[in-house]
Formats: C-alpha cells, sequence, structure tokens
C-alpha cells in the first residue's frame, strides 16, 4: 500500500474516531444538556410558524436547527443530529481542500473547525444553528467553486453574498472568502483588486442594509448566528476563524511540496496530538459538568422521580443552589425536608426559592416555577413560567408551555390551556401529550389520567389575596391556611425561617402551623432548633413530650454546648461531630457568592 | 351536498359584523375538522366563490376590495360548506354588513409577551386595517431593554407624537413638527416622570399622569395581578415653552388623580380621581370616580373647581382611561370593580356617556364577560378599536366596533389577520391600540437614535411652582 493511501486511511480513521468520541460525549456525557436544548425550544409543523423565521437573518439555518433540535428529545437523538451536523461539515470542509492542492491534509485540516464546533456547542448558548450556518456557507462556497464558466461563477458569486447572509446569518463571511480567495489566488494585482474590492463593499453592505430590514442594532447586524443568540462571544465564531488561515494562505504562500510519506507521518503523530490537546483543553475550560448534573437533577424531579433525585444528590454532594433548590424539593416530596436539611448543602435560604428578576438567567427562571408547582401555588408557578416563556430564546418554550397548559387546566382557565395545548398539538413529541392533556379540556373527572389533576386542585389556595412577588413566606402560609395538610409547605416555611436563622419566627410559625403525626421524634433539624429555643427560654420544655426528642439529641447539644464555650466559639473543634446539625449551622454559616 | 341549518362556527367569529369599507380581508377558520371547505361571498352584483384545502378560508385581497368596496352601505352573504369524508355540509348563510364610513387608515399598537413585571421583546408596531402589512414604529431589536408605554397622537394624526420609554434608555420622546426630542419631563417637584399622555387638541399643550406603578399578584381565582397605583397627580407639559406646569386642584395630596383626556373643543380636561388609601391592604376598596376641569387654552389653566360626572360612592364600581369621541358627543371609559389598571381584571367592560344628556351605561354589544379596556375612537368618532381578553381570558386582541349615528354599537370584529391561525399560536398580547389617520413618519431608527442619546431637554417646572 502505497504511504499516501496510508495517511488517507489514517485521517479517516482518525476522522471517525474524533466523531465517534463526539457522540460519545454527547450521548453520555452531556446528554441532560441535549435534553434540556430541546425544552427550551418549540418546532411547530405548520406554514405559519416558518413565517416566524422571515424576520430575522439565518432564516435557512434557524429554522433547520430548530427542526433538528427537537430531535433531542429522543434518547441520543441529541448525539446523532450533532454528530451527523459536524460530519457534513468536516466533508464539505475536505472537499474546499484546503490548505489548496493539500489533497489528504485538506481532510486533516477539515477537522480543526469540526472540533471547535464540538467544544463550542458545549457551551449552553452556542446554537446549533452556527454549524448549520457553517454548512450552508461552505456547501454555496462549493457550488459557486463547481461552476466552471468564470463570469457564471462571479456572477453566481454576487448573487448568492446576500441570499447566503439571508440564509445562514454573519457566517456569509467564511462564503465571501472562500469564494474570492478561490477566485484571486494566482491571479494578478489589478484583477484580485477588481473583484476584491466592490465583493468587500457589498458584504460590509449587506448586514448595513439588513439593519434596517430586520430591525437589527450594527452589532447584531454583523455578528447574526441565530435568534437564540444576539450577542455571540469570540467563542462562537472560532469554528469559521479557524478557517481563514487556510483559506487565505493561498494568496501568501506558494504551493507546498508534496511530503514524503515519513515526514506524512510525524505530521499525522503531530495532528493526533494537536487535536486531543484542542479537545482537550476545549472540555477542560468549556464543558460544565456540573450543570450537566444539574440538569440530570432537574430531569429527575421534572419526571418526580424523587428519591432519585435524593440519591443523585447525595452521590454529587454539589455546593451550588440550583443543586440544592432540587434537593430540597425532592426532600420535601418525600416528607425529608426537616430530617436530611444539613445533610446537604444549604446557601440560606436561597436553595428554597429561586429568585425570579431581570438579574437571573433564562436557565433559572425556568426552572423556578418548580417549586410552586410542588407546593401548590399555581397562581406563583404561572408568573414564574410566564417569565420563563418571556426569556427564553425566541421566547417560545416547550416545557414551559406544557407546564402553562397544565396550571390553566388546574386553576379551570380552559381557554388559556386549549391555547397551550393546540400548539403542542403541532409539534412531532409532544403532540401525543397535548392529546391527553386535551381530554381534560371536557369532562376531566371521567378519566382516569385526571387524579394529578384533582390531587393539584386539593392543594392550590382557594382564599384570593393578593402578594408581592417574591414574598415567599407569604406564598407559605397563605398555602397553609388554605390546606393545614399541605405538609410540604409547612416544612418549606419551618425550613425557610431555620435557613434564615430566624428562630423567633420559627418559634411561632411551629406553633402556628406544625401537626405531628403518629407518636415519635420530630425531625432531627426542628428538635435541634427547639433545644436551642428551649435552651433561650423561646420555649418550655414542658411543650414537647420527651418521645419527641431523641435522647442522643439532648445528650449532643450539651456536648456541642460544652466543646462551643470550650474552644472560644470556634468552629474547628465541632466540625467532625456537629458539622451536619442545626446548632452549627446556627453559628458557623455564612453565605458566599458561588 | 347535506344542508344544515346552523350557522357554521368560524373563529373570529364575523357572523353579523359590521366592518369598514376598506377592511382587510376577514379570512377565518372554522371550528372542527373538515378536509375541506369552501365560500360563496356575494353581494350586489358580485360574487366570490373559493375552495380550500383543510379548514381556513383565506380571501384573495383584490377580489375582496373589489366586493366590499361595491356594497359599501350594504351586506355581503359568506355561504360556507366543509367536506368531511365524503359529505359536503353547507351551513346557513351569514351576512357581514359594510358601512359606507371608514375608520382611520392605521392602527398603532403595543405587542408584549403577557409575563406581569418583566419583558424580553416588545415593540409598537403600525398595522394597515385595509391590508395586513405591519411596520416596525419602534421594538425591542432596536432599543433591548426599554420599555415602550404610551403613544398618543393628537387627532389620531402622528405628525405629533409622544411616546414614553422607561428603564434602559428611559425618557419621553416628543415629536412636533419634524422635530424629534427627548425629554426628561421630571422637575423639581414631581415624585416620577411623566407617564400617561393626552394631546391638547391645540397641540400646544399635552397633559400628562405621573404615577408610581407596582404590580401585585393575586393567590387565587381569575385575577392574575394587579397593578398598583401608589401615587398619582396630573401635570400639564407646555410644548412651546418647555414647562412643566403642576396644578393643585390636580396633585391634590390626598387624592389619586390620572388619565387625563382633553375634551376635543380643549375646554375641559377629563380625568379619574380616587381618594388616597392605604395600598395594597385597601386595593379593592380603591374606585376612581370620573371627574372633569375646565381648562383656558390661552392662559393654560385650569378652572378651580372640579366637577364629579360620576362618583364612585355611588356606582360603587372604578374608573379608568376616559376618552372623548373626536365629535365631542360620547366619553368612553373603562369600568372594573376596582383600582386604576383594569387589565387583569375581568370583569372590566367598556361604557359609554352620553355628553350632551349626562346619561351613561355599559356598551353591553361590545363587552364580552373578559376583561376590555384600553380603546381609542377613529376620527370621525364612527370606530372604537379596543382591547379585549375575550379569546382566551389571557393574552388581549385588538376588536374593532361600529357606533351608528343613534350611538349604538354594532357587534365587534376582531382584527383580521393574513392567517386565520395566528391568534392560536401567537404568544404576544395585543394592547393600547391607537387609531392613526396617516402613516408613522419617523423611522424606528430615528427614535432610538434620539431616545439613546445621552442629552435630553430638562423640562422646567412652570415659574412660581417651584
Amino acid at each position: 500500500m502505497a504511504g499516501s493511501d496510508k495517511n488517507m486511511i489514517r485521517v479517516h480513521v482518525l476522522t471517525g474516531a474524533v466523531l465517534t468520541g463526539c457522540f460519545v460525549f454527547f450521548c453520555f456525557f452531556y446528554r441532560y444538556h441535549i435534553w434540556f436544548e430541546e425544552q427550551m425550544r418549540i418546532f411547530l409543523l405548520t406554514p405559519g410558524y416558518f413565517m416566524t423565521y422571515l424576520d430575522k437573518p439565518a432564516i435557512l439555518s434557524s429554522f433547520i436547527s430548530d427542526f433538528l433540535t427537537q430531535f433531542f428529545y429522543l434518547t441520543g437523538g441529541g448525539a446523532v443530529v450533532i454528530t451527523v451536523s459536524l460530519f457534513i461539515f468536516w466533508f464539505l470542509v475536505k472537499k474546499l481542500n484546503i490548505p489548496e492542492g493539500t489533497g489528504r491534509n485538506a481532510a486533516l485540516y477539515a477537522l480543526l473547525p469540526v472540533l471547535l464546533s464540538w467544544i463550542a456547542l458545549m457551551d449552553f448558548e452556542f446554537p446549533l444553528a452556527a454549524v448549520v450556518s457553517l454548512i450552508i456557507s461552505v456547501l454555496c462556497t462549493l457550488i459557486v467553486r463547481g461552476i466552471r464558466n468564470r463570469l457564471i461563477r462571479i456572477a453566481c458569486f454576487f448573487v448568492l453574498l446576500p441570499v447566503v447572509y439571508l440564509a445562514a446569518g454573519s457566517t456569509f463571511y467564511l462564503f465571501a472568502l472562500a469564494c474570492l480567495s478561490y477566485e484571486i489566488s494566482g491571479s494578478g494585482m489589478r484583477r484580485s483588486l477588481s473583484l476584491a474590492v466592490p465583493a468587500i463593499i457589498i458584504m460590509a453592505l449587506i448586514p448595513f442594509l439588513a439593519m434596517d430590514l430586520f430591525h437589527l442594532t450594527g452589532f447584531q447586524a454583523y455578528t447574526w448566528i441565530s435568534d437564540s443568540k444576539r450577542n455571540p462571544r469570540f467563542l462562537h465564531f472560532l469554528p469559521m476563524i479557524s478557517l481563514v488561515p487556510a483559506l487565505i494562505a493561498p494568496l501568501f504562500v506558494k504551493r507546498r511540496r508534496t511530503q514524503a510519506p515519513a515526514e506524512e507521518s510525524r505530521s499525522f503523530i503531530i495532528v493526533v496530538f494537536a487535536a486531543l490537546a484542542v479537545l482537550t483543553g476545549g472540555v477542560t475550560i468549556f464543558a460544565d459538568f456540573t450543570l450537566e448534573k444539574i440538569l440530570k437533577l432537574d430531569y429527575e424531579a421534572s419526571h418526580e422521580n424523587w428519591q432519585k433525585v435524593c440519591n443523585l444528590a447525595s452521590r454529587y454532594q454539589l455546593r451550588n443552589s440550583l443543586a440544592s433548590y432540587y434537593t430540597n424539593m425532592a426532600l420535601g416530596k418525600l416528607g425529608l425536608l426537616p430530617e436530611k436539611l444539613l445533610e446537604f448543602y444549604q446557601p440560606a435560604a436561597t436553595g428554597l426559592f429561586i429568585p425570579v428578576n431581570a438579574d437571573e438567567n433564562y436557565l433559572t427562571i425556568t426552572f423556578s416555577n418548580e417549586v410552586y408547582w410542588q407546593l401548590g401555588d399555581a397562581n406563583a408557578a404561572q408568573h414564574s413560567a410566564l417569565l420563563g416563556m418571556i426569556f427564553s430564546p425566541h421566547s417560545r418554550n416547550v416545557r414551559l408551555m406544557k407546564r402553562l397548559a397544565e396550571i390553566n387546566l388546574v386553576n379551570g382557565q380552559y381557554d388559556v390551556a386549549a391555547k397551550y395545548i393546540r400548539i403542542l398539538e403541532k409539534t412531532l413529541y409532544h403532540r401525543k401529550w397535548a392529546q391527553n392533556r386535551a381530554k381534560l379540556l371536557m369532562g376531566w373527572k371521567l378519566l382516569p389520567e385526571a387524579s394529578w389533576l384533582a390531587s393539584k386542585r386539593d392543594i392550590i389556595p382557594v382564599n384570593d389575596r393578593l402578594k408581592l412577588a417574591g414574598d415567599y413566606k407569604g406564598t407559605l402560609k397563605m398555602l397553609i391556611d388554605d390546606h393545614p395538610g399541605n405538609s410540604m409547605a409547612v416544612d418549606y416555611l419551618l425550613c425557610y425561617d431555620l435557613l434564615s436563622k430566624d428562630l423567633d419566627s420559627f418559634t411561632a410559625d411551629f406553633r402556628k402551623y406544625y401537626r405531628q403525626h403518629g407518636i415519635g421524634p420530630l425531625p432531627r433539624v426542628y428538635q435541634e432548633a427547639i433545644l436551642m429555643q428551649i435552651a433561650a427560654g423561646k420555649f418550655r420544655h414542658e411543650e414537647f413530650p420527651d418521645h419527641m426528642f431523641n435522647p442522643g439529641n439532648i445528650r449532643r447539644i450539651a456536648d456541642y454546648t460544652r466543646i462551643f464555650a470550650g474552644n472560644d466559639g470556634k468552629g474547628s473543634a465541632l466540625q467532625k461531630d456537629f458539622g451536619t446539625t442545626y446548632w452549627f449551622y446556627y453559628h458557623f454559616a455564612s453565605l458566599k457568592r458561588e | 351536498m347535506q344542508t344544515s341549518d346552523s350557522w357554521p362556527v368560524i373563529f373570529p367569529d364575523y357572523k353579523g359584523v359590521t366592518v369598514p369599507p376598506d377592511i382587510a380581508p376577514l379570512n377565518f377558520m372554522l371550528t372542527g375538522d373538515f378536509d375541506r371547505c369552501s365560500v360563496e361571498i356575494s353581494g350586489k352584483d358580485q360574487k366570490i366563490t373559493r375552495y380550500f384545502r383543510g379548514r381556513n378560508v383565506t380571501i384573495p385581497g383584490a377580489s375582496w376590495s373589489k366586493l366590499i368596496y361595491g356594497n359599501r352601505d350594504g351586506s355581503i352573504i359568506f355561504t360556507v360548506a366543509a367536506l368531511k369524508g365524503r359529505i359536503w355540509k353547507k351551513f346557513k348563510p351569514f351576512a357581514i354588513h359594510i358601512t359606507d364610513e371608514p375608520a382611520d387608515d392605521y392602527l398603532v399598537y403595543r405587542l408584549l409577551m403577557p409575563g406581569f413585571q418583566n419583558w424580553n421583546r416588545m415593540g409598537i408596531y403600525q398595522r394597515s386595517v385595509s391590508g395586513f402589512r405591519v411596520r416596525t414604529v419602534l421594538d425591542s431589536r432596536i432599543m433591548p431593554g426599554t420599555c415602550m408605554n404610551c403613544h398618543s397622537f393628537p387627532g389620531n394624526d402622528p405628525e405629533n407624537m409622544v411616546l414614553h420609554l422607561r428603564e434602559s434608555y428611559g425618557g419621553t420622546l416628543l415629536y412636533t413638527n419634524g422635530t424629534l426630542e427627548k425629554l426628561t419631563t421630571r422637575t423639581g417637584r414631581m415624585f416620577a416622570s411623566a407617564a400617561f399622555p393626552y394631546w391638547h387638541p391645540s397641540k400646544r399643550y399635552i397633559a400628562f399622569s405621573v404615577n408610581r406603578v407596582n404590580q401585585i399578584f393575586h393567590a387565587a381565582g381569575p385575577y392574575r395581578a394587579t397593578a398598583l397605583d401608589l401615587r398619582s397627580d396630573i401635570v400639564l407639559y407646555d410644548v412651546k415653552e418647555h414647562e412643566m406646569k403642576i396644578p393643585p386642584q390636580l396633585s391634590a395630596e390626598n387624592k389619586f388623580e390620572t388619565f387625563p383626556c382633553f375634551s376635543p373643543d380643549g375646554k375641559k380636561l377629563y380625568f379619574c380621581s380616587a381618594e388616597e388609601k392605604k395600598l395594597p391592604a385597601e386595593l379593592k376598596n380603591t374606585r376612581y370616580s370620573l371627574c372633569s376641569v375646565d381648562f383656558d387654552e390661552e392662559t393654560g389653566a385650569f378652572g378651580s373647581v372640579t366637577d364629579t360626572l360620576i362618583s364612585s360612592h355611588a356606582t360603587g364600581k372604578s374608573i379608568s382611561i376616559p376618552r372623548v369621541s373626536p365629535n365631542g358627543k360620547y366619553l368612553m371609559f373603562t369600568v372594573s370593580d376596582y383600582g386604576a389598571f383594569p387589565s387583569y381584571n375581568p370583569e372590566a367592560d367598556l361604557w359609554i356617556m352620553d355628553l350632551e344628556t349626562g346619561q351613561y351605561h355599559p356598551a353591553d354589544s361590545i363587552n364580552s364577560p373578559e376583561t376590555e379596556s384600553y380603546h381609542s375612537w377613529s376620527s370621525n368618532s364612527r370606530w372604537v378599536a379596543f382591547s379585549s381578553r375575550r379569546s382566551d381570558k389571557l393574552f388581549s386582541d385588538i376588536y374593532l366596533a361600529y357606533m351608528d349615528k343613534d350611538g349604538d354599537f354594532h357587534k365587534p370584529f376582531l382584527l383580521p389577520q393574513k392567517d386565520p391561525e395566528f391568534y392560536g399560536s401567537t404568544l404576544f398580547s395585543f394592547n393600547l391600540p391607537e387609531f392613526s389617520v396617516r402613516d408613522f413618519p419617523v423611522d424606528p431608527y430615528r427614535l432610538a437614535k434620539a431616545a439613546k442619546s445621552r442629552s435630553s431637554l430638562q423640562v422646567q417646572p412652570e415659574t412660581g411652582t417651584h
């Protein structure tokens, strides 16, 4: 076998390895990012929906990528879509044959933008549309380059410049550069300038005109990738920028000699290491595995797998308020919140509720309705869900649309629910869900599917009152006042007091709202707080029968007090034995910025 | 073909509505699953017949325009048939009445997603009444992070315009006689910037309410949110002198005054007034009366006595958004159970007052069980555009209604869209509809440039009002 053929096989094996790695990464190590990505969008198979893409650039790439993103719903679907997209991208870049005339090296070089796209796709905000845009631009370049007649080729180039901008946004720079470099490489200066100057002027003018047509700011018009990322970062352009040196090299450097087989082998090994270095660096810097874990907690919580959320939280032990948010929610649903509260990281009360305001990002705003929904405050859940919709990319979010449909079904606002359900019925993978919910619009009592609806209606507030957004305690007290049996709300209220270190409120709320079921010790964190309050004279010991306290706890508070006093109030001596007690939290926990 | 003795169920419901002679095609969809449908629209000497796949009826613009123009002051009859399986069903024909009195050429409205306190994408747009063309006046693509509150034109003519912006690039844009300025309207004694505007017909003055608004949420029931007007006064801006007058009779310490509206002759200012209450505790007891005060255009002074035209004590209701018809005969206002902002009150209805007799009553033929709130009159006083949440209780849409010479309203109709399924899929609310007699004269980038300008004209307090 000739050395060059061997080298070509090696290049293809390397490409296959990279693409396989990509599939494995997104399928097994980033699957919850992929799943969440699908939830943040909606794709409707209607002409009217397509029309909504016409009011901004990158029409075709945005439409195609949103079409493809709906397959992220399927297990492995996202990994397949990304891998196939990157394969097509690699194949087309390889066909560009850059650096010019190097054949095998072109296939190798084509891996660079693929690797950078993979790295960029790890960033939650990098849209698939950017990769599709690059594919469109390279494909158009190949079409133009394939025209043999120079005049027709140049005419097509100029005609396609605005078309590619409309279809693929700012990646049309790549199209322009690739076509120009092909055209003027080897041409005389005069001929080159006569083509390059008008092309550059038109290239600069197109986004300028688009500003007015699409009502964009100047920055947006010149950097437009997708409607979901209106102000892209430098990272998002790296795949495109990586092609630039190879595209412009032929303009300045003469064609390189063909490499000898031994030299090819050395080059190949260098390339393999370089690829590994780029990938390792990219994964290290840009992959967010903490977020992946949080999204897994979110996924399990959205499927109401509460025990699994607790198990995962125990395993991960993340020091992150979003992780605490889902952990606490799961503990609350299982009735274990006051028992296990301090076994997990608690960033004061911010692990119970996520604030909904303009300072939060769409990710956290999307999550914020979940706790209200689980507690039974349908109107607060609706407020959060509507805000989540507003701040989602494209202001469309299939997950929140489902939630809004459910909330309005619970609230008996059937017309609003019907609107969301009708929209969801036009999707590929949420149609069935919508059809099931549509049955509830008529005679829900008759259907077995309605059990969740009945259970939600059992806990939603019945007496209207007014409250400010972010009045968490007001929300919880309202829920308990209307439904004293809402034990999750009671635990949330008491734990809110405890995590806020507001023991006076805890004392008052405990007296007013806590009802013990059965005979036995109180949940651990309540015992610990009450013992503190008894010591402080805020509770009388007689208020609590002995069975409410674990005898060990009474001994432990005495030990804690002794060690605390003996060490001048320093926490280090207490950390080991008392690190998960409320006493330790009360004395030593301080909130730090994450 | 089967013949049904029932009318077709269509959305939007255009059966029996009265429309202006230049209205855009009334495209609609049949409710229910149909494989095909047909419509025959017949008028005097003309007929259009069209067949459609599915259940959506979209009428070609040219044929439609010709048909309705030829049937002004008359009616056209729609005969709808639909195919399901192999059976065509022909429904009972219905009529649409066409007046000889046009509405104004454009509607200018705001689009935003329902979301209470926060927004991401919003904009003010101009829509042709006779077609489907929408033009951007200003939107968040050009002005990210800016809330666009109110747009107001004297006599429905945007040759003069005021637009209030909040948050990023906040300020008031004033367009007069081809000049665009950004104003800082807050002067020494004002507790906030000027907000809800109304032009004096002379174009010399703009009355503004100054409001401190906060939002509060309902725990249960059909009410979602309520905007609290914690404090409000009415001020008068002198466009010529760049002066802000703070009339004491419209900025009383123990009263909330809001929603100013000049009479078409400019001699009276209507407004809403409530006794100051402790909010939010007493929100449900906060009710606004309809009041008026004389105005002297020469001196820019208000009369010393304010008249209460409709007392909230007498009605037990709260009045907001008074708007006088340009012919000066009628005053339309919104009535709700409490508060100044009826947008989320399902019981909010439009009422009409005959200014000659002083009689007032609910405009029953245009109201619905859901919220009706903001409204504006066409310049010929024959048409009213108003926002209503009747379609689904959450998203507000724009309806148009005709008022005949006897002062009676005809059945209103939803602003037609090219795609009959538009309203079913849009996630945006239409609000603050204002009629406009001409194309908006200012380019959105010019508005944005003025809004983003660091320099703005500081309005001066009237001499002697410090």
